[in-house]
């Protein structure tokens, strides 16, 4: 391993070099490409060089960069949603160009598109990734008109999810906890609001969404399966601006604006549920509620120097009679630098705070108690990227954190109660990770990127870690001894090297072949035997008895356009293996153990698809339609009898239609389509008396499929005509959700039926299907001024 | 916390649940055994039958003709002899010089079926005895405690980690065993991580000997005339684990909870074949000691 490491770091370094060398006599031109209505920075903007037939774009900050030899060239800006702007410079000494894309007004005029036109999906080296584009979740029907962007997720390639009502997802086999998801880059531990009805993402605040499946750039890590970015908006730095939105569940109000103009902006959003209103005026006592705050500022000291510091905060509070509660929520604070060292070699530094926590309260004289637990987390970000020419760039950097586990504090609320204050071990690691990436294309038809990250991860203490006799033994346990160890130092640690490489190579102008391999290591570990995370499971640290969780991916992909680029289709394949893959032994108790790590069962897990995706972005009619066929197994040690079973989020065929369509100006239709496979769960299949208990067994772990899924979902967006020339706009967005009502499986389960005397009687045994929601119309309304 | 979740659900949405036809794959017949023996001077039975397909309909077929056999660390020998109801196996302490008795000593059941052999082992653990059986007439708590009398037992767990109990209650002499009276104790709490060791059983441990109703929702307080008896059986740690599983299982009432639930999993079994290649077998064997007591309430 050291050698490649080596071999890595020197090849790394020579790119670089040589990159200097030659690039000594040439220019850089460099700017921030922004939204000419709100001064919002662009994220992927291609920036094309029409005399050199090469670009660049955007990066997640909005800056380019391009290095070129002195002389004439027209510049072509293109971003989906903007009109495409062109500009002409001599270039005779190195230039700030800063750019604004004027909005699209009207999707109406059918726009001209030029046949050299440069486009992304074939032509970009990402592959394997998806962007969400939020203005378009918004005219989605939506559940309880709440629009949310999980939803839209669960339905693109490569993606599934446990059922309706969830805001779970599992990408490419993988389970729900090996998604890393961030917001302005810090994580989120839980996504979910009302255990999964909505997630934690206000659509109002988000400016841009990816979702990467596979080809993960190296500058991310620490989670197996996918990362799902969502970055907020910045502010409006030239208007001020307001909107909101009432649904039939929750409301939301935005204000934005310059603190002083051009020069640093501010945004802050709020939502909130209001069942529990409901819930009052229909006489119960019960408190039901979610809210979500976010809030950014930004400042531009000058263009060398720009400051953001975002917060996030959302919480979900239950409240049953005052005797008994709970509550959980994340929240999240990021601090970032974006300096240009110098024309071309941009940095971005971020301090990072992340918290996720829930408590349990029961108020009674002899069994109350108050349950709390959480996990936080501080990272120190610096991430570089050197645009040394149109044709090379290097992207490289640093990332420390530090995480405390906390799996349960329980504490007595009165002096009579029961109860004893116990608390379950904190864990503490720290996370170093450094990464180089370099992009090099070779030719005009092939494009190369080439990194690694090299990962080592410790598990510290103060920790006293006990021993055992037989550490999976989880019936009759032994401790033999316990380790002591003092603050930071180590318990235990792990150095993996993740390699990535990524290739596109053209086979037209109108079509690429590309390929990805990457290795992800995740180290932390969700503790949860359930499909479906709730909010009240923990995470652990890789440490003595946990070992880090590994996964290879490859891919290859086919990608296409037609008709002057209006229409992008992919064809992806991917086969992924996971290691060390952690899941728990047969009746594992996951809930305030202090022996938690016997029931540890590391295995493996392998699954392998094949993913078609078609997609318009433009004109009056968009959206995506995807079919994937895949297939995940596990085989765990001691679990089902140690033979492969297939993962309860398998789904064999996955197919969805998501599209909206602009029918006048003052009327937008949208639908949703999904059909998918049922997913597997596991049923008794045999039964038996013992001492006058009836008992179901099983042979085989997710052995029963659910019957299909499918569901249509209808919305129409109204925006009046009378809005023309207001201030206040205003829009209505009307939604079906699931428009035939069809009964579709949440579960199934069994039981035993009762005899005519009303005692149960063991021979007579029953199915039942629970489904969630059936027809569901809701109306929001939206205010923009 | 489950349940919780589901008011939550079931007062703000809409879900339902429908019966549904399915088609299970039949599992295969396998053999059970029922070795739950104590020292009571009763009829001690084992049980032996098939499991059976989940919708089968039919009663559990009893399995003959075995030889099963309990002895123990102190070279006694128990013969359980199958006699007039098939599948049960009986040794008769009465007819017995022997008995089953001293705590802490070794049993090994063998059991000889079909040419194959299966063995288990299990230990006779202490037993706290009951120092009273006490009624207190309460007023109206809530719905679901109406007014009326309450019974519970009152007895103190001996100093020391790890004893494991199954209270059993028998109301007018009818023994309480639908899944939700099942109840079990780890020192004198509900479960390991308790810590609360060497004195009298918690409240709601005493509280367990006032069953529930049909429906499950209301406590059915105790008349005049009616009367309880208890009885604690020591029982070993992995029995208290089958038990809790098994609990786990059997009270899982479907409906909304399924939706949080963990996944289906079976109950564990110390009941082995001789032979790792041989027939799988399901079931479980403990050796209780016992000890009881009751009153019956009058004015």
């Amino acid at each position: 391993m050291t050698t490649i490491k080596l071999v890595l770091i020197f090849s790394g370094l020579l790119f670089f070099l040589t990159s200097f060398a030659y690039s000594q006599m040439k220019h850089t031109i460099n700017g921030y490409v922004r939204d000419a209505e709100n001064g919002e920075e662009l994220i992927g903007v291609t920036v094309y060089v029409n005399e050199l037939k090469t670009g660049t774009a955007s990066n997640v900050y909005g800056f380019y960069a391009l290095n070129l030899a002195p002389g004439d060239y027209t510049l072509t800006y293109r971003s989906v949603g903007y009109l495409t702007v062109v500009k002409t410079i001599t270039l005779d000494k190195d230039q700030e160009f800063n750019i604004e894309l004027p909005i699209q007004i009207t999707q109406m005029e059918e726009i001209i598109i030029k046949e050299e036109a440069i486009d992304a999906n074939v032509t970009d080296i990402k592959m394997s990734r998806n962007e969400i584009n939020v203005k378009q979740v918004k005219r989605l029907p939506a559940l309880f008109g709440e629009p949310d962007i999980i939803k839209t997720i669960q339905m693109l390639p490569g993606v599934s999810s446990a059922g309706e009502g969830t805001s779970a997802f599992f990408v490419r086999g993988g389970s729900a906890d090996q998604n890393l998801i961030l917001i302005d880059e810090a994580p989120i531990y839980d996504p979910s609001h009302l255990f999964g009805l909505f997630s934690v993402f206000n659509a109002d605040v988000i400016k841009e969404t990816e979702l990467y499946k596979g080809g993960i750039p190296a500058r991310f890590g620490g989670r197996l399966s996918s990362i799902l970015e969502v970055r907020t908006k910045d502010g409006n730095n030239k208007d001020r601006e307001g909107g909101g939105g009432i649904g039939t569940l929750a409301s939301r109000f935005t204000l934005q604006g310059p603190i002083r103009k051009d020069k640093s902006s501010f945004i802050v959003s709020g939502r909130r549920s209001y069942v529990d209103l409901f819930l009052k005026a229909a006489g119960e006592e019960n408190t039901v509620y979610f809210y979500d705050v976010n809030a950014k500022v930004n400042w531009k000291h000058n263009n060398n120097n720009r400051f953001f510091a975002a917060l996030y905060l959302g919480r979900d509070v239950f409240d049953f009679d005052n005797t008994f509660g709970f509550d959980w929520g994340n929240a999240t604070a990021t601090f970032r630098w974006n300096h240009l060292f110098n024309d071309r070699l941009f940095s971005n530094t971020s301090l990072i705070a992340s918290n996720f926590d829930y408590k349990l309260e029961l108020d009674d004289d002899t069994q109350g108690f108050k349950w709390a637990s959480n996990i936080q987390q501080l990272t120190f970000k610096e991430d570089l990227n050197y645009f040394v020419s149109p044709t090379n760039e290097i992207n490289f950097g640093y990332h420390l954190s530090y995480q405390n586990f906390s799996p349960g504090t329980i504490e007595p609320n009165s002096d009579k109660s029961l109860f004893t204050t116990v608390e379950l071990q904190k864990e503490y690691a720290l996370d170093h990770n450094i990464y180089v990436e370099h992009q090099r294309k070779l030719n005009n038809k092939l494009t190369v990127l080439y990194g690694a990250r090299l990962s080592f991860f410790q598990s510290v203490g103060p920790a006293a870690v006990y021993l055992y006799e037989d550490v999976t033994d989880n019936i009759n346990i032994e401790r033999t001894d316990t380790l002591s160890f003092n603050r930071f130092e180590e318990v235990e640690s792990y150095l993996n090297l993740e390699p990535r490489f990524s290739a596109r190579y053209m086979l037209n102008p109108r079509s690429s072949l590309k390929l990805s391999f990457n290795r992800m290591v995740q180290n932390t570990h969700l503790i949860s035997s359930g499909t479906v995370p709730i909010p009240f499971n923990t995470w652990a640290p890789s440490s003595l008895y946990l070992e880090p969780q590994i996964a290879d991916q490859t891919a290859i992909g086919y990608f296409r356009n037609f008709d002057n680029n209006q229409y992008e289709f992919s064809m992806e394949a991917y086969y992924k293996d996971i290691d060390n893959v952690t899941d728990f032994a047969d009746n594992a108790e996951i809930f305030f153990n202090e022996d938690l790590v016997t029931e540890y069962r590391q295995g493996d897990s392998w699954s392998y698809g094949l993913e078609l995706m078609l997609q318009k972005n433009e004109g009056r009619f968009t959206g995506f339609t995807s079919y994937t066929w895949s297939k995940t197994e596990r085989k765990i040690p001691e679990v089902n009898l140690g033979q492969p079973f297939l993962a309860n989020y398998d789904r064999r065929h996955n197919f969805n239609i998501v599209a909206t369509y602009e029918l006048s100006d003052k009327w937008t239709l949208g639908g949703n389509f999904t059909y998918t496979t049922g997913r597997p769960i596991t049923l008794p299949n045999g039964k038996y008396e013992f001492e006058n208990y009836q008992v179901d067994f099983i042979t085989e772990r997710n052995g029963f499929k659910l019957p299909d899924y499918h569901r249509l979902d209808l919305s129409a967006t109204l925006t009046p005509r009378k809005n023309e020339g207001r201030k206040w706009k205003s829009s209505w967005v009307f939604s079906i959700y699931n428009a035939y009502s069809r009964k579709n499986a949440f579960t199934i389960y069994t039981r035993t039926l009762e005899n005519d005397e009303g005692v149960e009687d063991p021979n007579r045994k029953e199915a039942r299907l629970i489904y969630l929601f059936p027809i569901l119309p809701s109306v929001t309304y939206n205010i923009k001024f | 916390m489950k349940r919780i979740a589901i008011i939550v659900l079931a007062s703000g949405l809409l879900g339902c649940e429908d019966p549904i036809d399915v088609t299970l794959e039949e599992a295969e017949p396998v053999l059970v055994v029922d070795a739950w023996i104590n020292n009571k001077p009763e009829l001690q039975i084992i049980k032996l039958s098939m499991a059976q397909p989940y919708f089968d309909s039919s009663l559990p077929p009893p399995v003959s003709g075995a030889t099963v056999v309990v002895s123990s660390s102190a070279n006694e020998t128990f013969i359980f002899e199958e006699r007039n109801t098939p599948g049960d196996y009986v040794w008769d302490p009465s007819t017995s010089a022997n008995g089953i008795g001293e705590i802490e000593t070794e049993y090994q059941l063998q059991i000889e079926v079909n040419d194959e052999i299966y063995v288990s082992i299990s230990q006779i653990n202490r037993v706290p005895t009951i120092d009273s059986i006490k009624f207190t007439f309460k007023e109206e708590l809530n719905q679901f405690q109406p007014e009326g009398y309450y019974g519970e037992f009152v007895s103190a767990d001996p100093r020391g980690e790890g004893d494991t109990y199954w209270i059993k209650t028998f109301k007018n002499g009818i023994y309480q065993n639908r899944p939700f009276d099942l109840t079990i104790a780890y020192d004198a709490g509900f479960s390991q991580g308790g810590l609360i060791d060497g004195v009298v059983f918690i409240q709601p441990l005493q509280d367990s000997v006032n069953p529930l109703n049909e429906d499950l929702d209301e406590i059915v307080p105790y008349e005049i005339g009616d009367s309880l008896y208890v009885e604690i059986h020591s029982i070993t740690n992995d029995a208290f684990f089958f038990l809790q599983e098994l609990q786990i299982q059997t009270q899982r009432d479907g409906g909304f909870d399924e939706i949080f639930a963990e996944p289906f999993e079976n109950v564990p079994s110390n009941i082995i074949n001789a032979d790792e290649n041989g027939e799988d077998i399901i079931g479980y064997f403990n050796v209780a000691a016992v000890s009881g007591s009751g009153r019956k309430l009058t004015e």
